[in-house]
């Protein structure tokens, strides 16, 4: 079942990409809540919480999101947590995925407070100053077990002005959710938890077909992630050889090899029609096979 | 039917030998063994197996090896592979051996090129080490090997894997695997074949070939598998042939041509040993299995054998009697999740009629890009959930 998709796109006749970027995250705002609401309805084992929106943190614009899985670390539910957040004076954007342990609410960021560890950026390559339209859309899908809800937004098409700012999906594999995002400059933060091992799972990178962003063009599914074994090399004591179950996204994401293709559009020879999300190769199906 | 597996090992190996309990004898004996199998099945009527020449054809004292012909309804194949001299081979340079794909009908059976005949033509010709470490090799270090047999006689999947590799210390000589296997979606037998030594970058190969408009076609592996130090074997992976028709056309539906299950790609940089490695499957139920290590930016071959895999050929060893080297550490292990087919993507990227990039929305006209097109149908249109209603984009003037 294709996902449901909406344009925020937005023109650039505001004084300046500030007022445009606002009246955007209010729209994602309401849509991420109405989404959150009815995910959680029907995980009632899981619990997705949006601690920080838009309108909730003065001189910032992002959002904080907590997932609490049904797995249990130590006796207690895990906890994954989620941060992209835009300083409307600075233009710094923080973008970060980890354990909620690692969050401080008065750390920084405003209301947002600051998540540390897991894995992350901070980079400044948000435009806030000059007039810009953006073009921008949130995907979800609420069906049972595939469920996910994106938000992507570009101010322009060079390469660091693009962002897959949420996304929250579940992991196919295990049922749970787990939280990504990407920089304004094609860098992914993915959070998940690995059941099997058990540990926190971290991955900056899509199990591709291609390294390339050039032809041949293939459209992939699932899509899935590579776990990264942190510096598996130099830990000490070395970690023993472990398995990894796959990290999988649900069946309307898939990787496209095109990259800095936000809002890109892809029409398969099944009749599925694609659009691209963000920067980092993620497409999400918006009609389904003929 | 499933995996099955065979093992022997020498003490003192000699690949240039025409004894009947030699490698090169005993590698005849099992793919003989597997032909009969696979070619009793219906579905392989059109592509049945057979030796042509084996150890026994040799005319001269350096060169042994094999003729083998893969069966094809419209172009038959024939893969030889024989050493071209006793160096040891443990590097690119010193490479000893020729890897030959031809068509049957351009082959003379003759006794040239050490008794393995004459192509007029190749499709492809690989100067492919084997390392000869026998006793006459040169130089001499190791001369202890093993040669392992893996296969599977499923119908649709039906494989065959060999795998030759010293099983002293040394980490110059070569570790060489062939795989020959079908997949649904090729018309005949698909070829792998991996070579590497252990030694810091000192020497890998791999060369693929699939069948694609009833021709052999050069061929990669897709998912790369993981490289460097990322310390991951991966499983899934298949054969990609960038070719322009058939099956791999642009703007198609692509179906894998999937490698047999039982194997694993990935990357190897820093455990020890780096060569005839084996651990404990950290899910349970099998052995892991190191058919070839390298160093750098080469590929690891390891293969997954379950509890209670049989034994495939009678008077053989099993695999797990050979000397390997338990890994302790530092590996992982992550499946792929079953890869759905590809679908292709135009040859070239905006095309318009397939492809649309966000400065396509400029070039063709917003209302020619289809995302902007189904918004612009109304609140509901194609799978959309609508626009905001006042400073949206496009159009201009819409509030």
């Amino acid at each position: 079942m294709a996902a449901t998709i909406r344009d925020l796109s937005r023109r650039g006749d505001e004084p300046n990409a500030l007022g445009v970027l606002s009246a955007m995250a209010a729209l994602v705002d309401t849509e991420l809540a109405t989404w959150i609401s009815a995910a959680n309805s029907q995980n009632l084992g899981q619990l997705l919480s949006l601690l920080t929106n838009s309108a909730g943190a003065p001189g910032f614009l992002g959002w904080t999101i907590k997932a609490r899985l049904a797995a249990l670390s130590g006796g207690s539910p895990v906890e994954l947590m989620s941060q992209w957040v835009l300083n409307t004076t600075t233009a710094a954007v923080t973008a970060q995925v980890g354990l909620a342990a690692g969050h401080a609410p008065a750390g920084g960021l405003g209301n947002h407070g600051l998540l540390s560890g897991g894995r992350g950026t901070t980079n400044t390559a948000g435009t806030v100053t000059l007039p810009m339209p953006i073009g921008a859309a949130t995907a979800w899908s609420l069906k049972p077990g595939q469920e996910f809800f994106a938000f992507s937004f570009s101010q322009h098409s060079f390469t660091n002005r693009q962002a897959l700012a949420l996304l929250i999906a579940k992991d196919v594999t295990t049922g749970d959710w787990h939280l990504s995002n990407t920089d304004m400059a094609a860098v992914i933060n993915t959070v998940a938890w690995s059941r099997n091992l058990p540990q926190l799972l971290l991955s900056g990178s899509f199990r591709q077909e291609w390294f390339s962003s050039g032809p041949p063009f293939v459209l992939s599914r699932p899509a899935q992630w590579i776990p990264i074994t942190p510096g598996v090399g130099y830990v000490v004591p070395l970690p023993p050889v472990q398995w990894w179950d796959p990290v999988v996204l649900p069946e309307d994401l898939a990787i496209y090899n095109r990259t800095f293709s936000n809002l890109g559009y892809f029409k398969a020879a099944d009749g599925s029609e694609w659009l691209q999300l963000g920067p980092a190769r993620l497409a999400v199906r918006v009609v389904n096979p003929t | 039917m499933g995996l099955a597996t065979s093992a022997q090992q020498w003490a003192s190996w000699n690949w240039t030998s025409k004894a009947v309990d030699s490698p090169g004898l005993r590698l005849s004996e099992a793919f003989s063994a597997f032909a009969a199998v696979v070619n009793a099945t219906p579905g392989n009527a059109g592509v049945p197996l057979s030796i042509v020449k084996d150890h026994n054809s040799a005319t001269g004292a350096t060169n042994f090896g094999y003729v083998w012909r893969l069966g094809h309804p419209v172009n038959p194949v024939l893969l030889s592979f024989y050493n071209t001299s006793k160096v040891q081979g443990y590097n690119a340079v010193s490479s000893s051996a020729l890897l030959r794909l031809g068509l049957e009908s351009v082959y003379t059976n003759d006794s040239s090129n050490g008794g393995y005949g004459t192509f007029a033509t190749t499709l492809f010709s690989v100067n492919a080490g084997l390392s000869h470490y026998a006793p006459d090799g040169s130089p001499a270090i190791d001369y202890g090997a093993m040669l392992l047999v893996l296969q599977d006689t499923a119908p649709g999947r039906e494989f065959f894997c060999y795998s030759i590799a010293p099983i002293g210390a040394d980490t110059y000589t070569q570790n060489h695997t062939m795989v020959l296997f079908r997949s649904p979606a090729t018309s005949g037998w698909n070829v792998f074949f991996n070579r590497s030594n252990a030694y810091v970058g000192m020497f890998y190969s791999q060369n693929s070939y699939i069948w694609n408009n009833n021709t052999m076609v050069a061929s990669s592996v897709i998912p790369p598998p993981p490289t460097g130090s990322e310390q991951q074997l991966i499983r899934g992976c298949g054969l990609y042939a960038t070719t322009t028709s058939g099956v791999f056309a642009p703007g198609t539906i692509q179906p894998r041509v999937a490698l047999p299950d039982c194997l694993w790609l990935g990357s190897n940089q820093i455990s020890d040993p780096r060569r005839l490695g084996r651990a404990a499957s950290p899910a349970g139920g099998g052995t892991f299995y190191q058919l070839a290590a390298a160093y750098s930016g080469a590929t690891d071959l390891w293969f997954l054998q379950p509890t209670g895999t049989p034994a495939a050929l009678a008077g053989w060893s099993t695999v797990g009697s050979l000397p390997w080297t338990t890994v302790p550490d530092r590996l992982s292990f992550c499946p792929l999740a079953p890869l759905q087919p590809l679908a292709m993507g135009p040859a070239a990227a905006p095309d318009f009629l397939t492809d649309w990039s966000t400065v396509a929305v400029g070039a063709a006209g917003v209302r020619q890009h289809p995302f902007y097109a189904k918004q612009l149908q109304g609140s509901d249109g194609g799978g959309g959930g609508g626009r905001p209603s006042s400073g949206v984009l496009w159009p201009r003037g819409n509030g």
